[in-house]
């Protein structure tokens, strides 16, 4: 079973999200901010991480920067999901080794699952 | 002359203007002052002629006085007529050193003193003679001593050679006084000529502050003003560009919740529903969509009013773009059955231009196509070189647009009947973020349309690329 790490301040949408991908057959864990996300994955290496860019204290930069510092976070799959999307937010994202960047509002869950499924395999 | 000074800085036209000022100022003086000195030589050298003349007439004035006194003892025998004689002879020699110091610099009158102190010596000598035969033999032997001739002779020979000497100095003299009127001419034309050039320099240089510095500082001051002000405005820009920004992330993300759980609903994650249920959900999902498309699109307007997207030009395949837009439209096309046809002129360039305009341009157009073409209708895309722009084109055999309401067709929020019944979902956005952003990067819209007829759809991007703009935001 692969092992996915969502993190995602709004808790409405991340509940949506990780039942999704539990009904989709992951091991879904969760973080509502960026150090809880960079704790959680630096503790259980899932195999995937879904992180959102603006969260309370520490955001999604925050966590890719300090992942990145890691050994075994420097090559862990990340796609970076944001309803804020201006050009130089991807920019930096994808400067930080994100494997793609997902508008939110524009993306059904189902299609998110297939977008991981695709890196994943 | 007058586009050369505006290139030049305040600065470098100050210096230059300092320059030839100085240089002016030294020329014409360094003139007067050089004339003013020749004035000063002349003038010594003419005083010192007429001294020279003064002092030769009183050394023929002191012989003509040794004379008379010589005389008067002669015929009296009286000592007390010998005054003019001592007086005469005293003053000669003061006389002579002081025409000796006169004439240094003049070798003949230097010459000519030697031969005269020669005469006046030996004319002394004969004085002395006669006035020495008065004393000791009497009248008659003086008397006989000068009918002999010979002190006559040496008088006149003196008087020749001071009247010599006498035109030697005037001679001098002349050329001296004609000098000085040459230099006292050349002095005042030097004063004049200098007073015009420095009256016309005066001109020249009041011209050109008041045509070039005043104009360039005020310019300047203005450009100043100009560029605080715009400073402002990016400034408010900015600020109302991220209230929009952030205000619409805050509306898109229950709307991200919505579309997510309608989502899940619809794909049956948590058990069946029957069609009832779909449709409502269905309904739910498009209005959700609807409201997401139309955050955007404000967005999106927001941006093109504040004038703060970016405008990124990059060497892009227009023919690739077109093709995955109309990809994107598949499932629509394929509901449809549309016709579509493409027609790419051969030799298409890569053109500079942004990408993610360009995507906007032809989703905009194709889309508009799809929604408001009837089944089983044609939509073709052309796009090729008419120099010196490259125009795409997107006909279609749809609704078309009403003649009434032509005009408004690119205006904010509009949407016509027939169009309204047909997609109620439009924003009436999307012709007007196109149309602002393409006339905003060098490109021209417009159309052709008939109702019931069908439309088509011009846009026109330089073929030398799109004009880039820095802004602090990209269009979504």
């Amino acid at each position: 079973m692969k092992k996915i790490l969502i993190i995602e301040d709004e808790i409405p949408i991340l509940n949506g999200i990780c039942d999704k991908f539990t009904h989709e057959g992951f091991s879904v864990s969760r973080a509502e901010n960026g150090q809880q996300g960079l704790d959680k994955a630096l503790k259980e290496h899932p195999d995937f991480i879904i992180v959102d860019n603006l969260m309370p204290d520490t955001d999604g930069f925050y966590f890719l920067e300090n992942i990145r510092k890691d050994e075994w976070g420097k090559s862990v799959k990340v796609i970076m999901w944001s309803n804020s999307h201006d050009y130089n937010t991807i920019d930096q994202a994808k400067k930080l080794g994100i494997v793609d960047f997902m508008v939110k509002s524009e993306w059904e869950y189902r299609d998110v699952v297939k977008e991981v499924n695709k890196f994943i395999n | 002359m007058d586009s050369f000074i505006k290139k030049l800085s305040v600065k470098t036209l100050n210096s230059t203007l300092i320059f030839i000022i100085v240089f002016v100022f030294l020329t014409v003086s360094s003139a007067c002052y050089y004339s003013l000195r020749r004035i000063d030589t002349d003038e010594f050298w003419e005083i010192h002629s007429y001294q020279v003349s003064e002092n030769i007439n009183i050394l023929l004035l002191n012989m003509e006085d040794m004379e008379t006194g010589q005389r008067g003892y002669i015929i009296t025998g009286h000592q007390n007529f010998l005054e003019p004689y001592d007086a005469g002879y005293n003053n000669i020699t003061n006389t002579f050193s002081i025409l000796q110091k006169l004439t240094i610099d003049n070798p003949v009158q230097q010459n000519n003193l030697i031969t005269l102190k020669v005469l006046i010596d030996e004319k002394v000598t004969e004085l002395k003679d006669s006035m020495s035969l008065r004393t000791n033999i009497g009248f008659d032997a003086a008397k006989d001593h000068i009918l002999i001739g010979n002190g006559k002779k040496k008088m006149d020979s003196i008087r020749v050679l001071i009247a010599k000497m006498q035109t030697e100095e005037s001679r001098l003299l002349k050329i001296r006084t004609e000098d000085l009127t040459k230099i006292n001419k050349i002095t005042e034309l030097i004063i004049i000529i200098g007073s015009i050039i420095g009256f016309l320099f005066y001109l020249l240089v009041n011209y050109i502050i008041n045509n070039f510095v005043i104009g360039k500082i005020v310019k300047k001051s203005l450009f100043d003003k100009e560029q605080q002000a715009n400073k402002e405005l990016q400034s408010i820009n900015l600020a109302k560009d991220e209230f929009v920004s952030i205000a619409s992330h805050q509306l898109r993300t229950p709307l991200t919740a919505l579309k997510g759980y309608t989502g899940m609903l619809l794909d049956g994650d948590v058990g069946s529903i029957n069609e009832k249920q779909r449709e409502y959900l269905s309904e739910i999902k498009n209005a959700n969509d609807r409201m997401i498309k139309l955050i955007t699109s404000l967005l999106n307007v927001s941006r093109v009013d504040l004038g703060v997207f970016t405008v990124d030009p990059e060497l892009i395949n227009f023919e690739e773009i077109s093709q995955s837009v109309l990809k994107e439209l598949e499932s629509s096309i394929k509901d449809k059955k549309l016709h579509i046809k493409t027609n790419f002129e051969k030799n298409i360039p890569l053109l500079s231009a942004d990408p993610k305009i360009v995507r906007m341009v032809f989703q905009n157009l194709l889309s508009n196509a799809v929604k408001y073409t009837p089944p089983e209708g044609s939509i073709s895309l052309n796009i090729k070189k008419e120099y010196p722009d490259l125009v795409i084109s997107v006909k279609d055999t749809g609704y078309g647009i009403p003649e009434a309401v032509k005009l408004k067709i690119f205006t904010k929020l509009f949407r016509s009947d027939n169009a309204r019944i047909k997609d109620p979902n439009g924003t009436g956005l999307g012709l007007y973020i196109i149309k602002a952003t393409i006339e905003q990067t060098g490109g021209k819209i417009w159309f052709d349309s008939k109702e019931n007829k069908g439309s088509t759809f011009y846009v026109s991007i330089p073929l030398d690329g799109m004009k880039k703009k820095e802004g602090f935001k990209r269009l979504e």
